[in-house]
């Protein structure tokens, strides 16, 4: 790894848990109005603003190298995944674990997918809108949205139907990606491990 | 067309090294791999590749036969 590669990754990794922490012991230091605050407050706040922008710029190059340079990637990923290959029998691990976990995983997101396009909704509707005496709907369906849209506004007086059960996946993007990332990680230890007591 | 015969290969290596008064860790050390993949192959878990085969059976100074056995498959 580069020095600089190197700076910028301790530095990312040192950071952000003691701004953290910081932060947590600390609220008021960097969410208290400057302009009314002490000159140490004004101090700490600016010293936070210089470490958190630094922060973001190195965690974007950071991102940006990962995917760029192969050599950046190698290096740091093999760490995070614990891969080891130090001769022909750990890269034969290496390459049947990576085999299950692109397997598992894709499995999982196609799970994941079939689940996030299944829509399940069981509502209580308003007196205006009971049909028949049934004062309950169950709709079933399928919705697959690859772009967020922008929510649609109404402007009906009509009271809305009071929803008892809606089924959707709980997770915003950023927490899928997470999640998505955690099983990738997760099942490659797996199943080398397994492997490797074969 | 008859289905090729599949073979299940038997390590003889415990004996050789045994013979050579040798550790794992030796063995693995003089032809380049972990004590791990020594023992997978002693074991008859792991099947290693014609370069390590060549290899061990060089640093034996053996034949490929005489460490490693390939017996038919019932």
């Amino acid at each position: 790894m580069k020095a600089f590669h190197k700076i910028v990754f301790g530095y990312c990794l040192g950071v952000l848990p003691i701004t953290l922490i910081v932060l947590l012991l600390v609220p008021e230091a960097v969410h208290s109005t400057t302009s009314h605050g002490s000159t140490l407050r004004e101090t700490v706040n600016t010293i936070f603003g210089v470490v958190w922008s630094l922060w973001m710029v190195g965690a974007l190059y950071i991102a940006i190298s990962l995917v760029a340079s192969e050599k950046f990637r190698e290096t740091v990923l093999k760490k995070v995944t614990r891969i080891k290959e130090r001769d022909e029998r750990e890269e034969l691990i290496v390459g049947r674990s990576s085999r299950n976990t692109f397997l598992f995983s894709l499995g999982f997101m196609l799970f994941m997918l079939i689940l996030s396009t299944i829509q399940i909704k069981y509502e209580e509707l308003p007196p205006t809108q009971v049909v028949d005496g049934k004062k309950r709907n169950l709709s079933l369906g399928l919705r697959f949205d690859p772009i967020v849209e922008a929510p649609h506004t109404t402007n009906s007086n009509e009271p809305a139907p009071k929803i008892i059960y809606n089924h959707s996946i709980p997770l915003t993007g950023s927490g899928t990606l997470m999640v998505i990332i955690l099983v990738q990680l997760g099942a490659f230890y797996v199943y080398a491990r397994k492997l490797r007591t074969e | 067309m008859p289905k090729p015969k599949s073979f299940i290969i038997e390590s003889r290596l415990h004996v050789w090294r045994a013979e050579k008064r040798l550790t794992q860790e030796d063995l693995a050390n003089a032809v380049g791999v972990t004590r791990a993949t020594i023992l997978a192959i002693e074991k008859g878990n792991y099947n290693p590749t014609l370069e390590l085969v060549f290899k061990l059976t060089r640093y034996f100074g053996v034949k490929v036969e005489e460490i490693f056995i390939a017996k038919e498959a019932k």
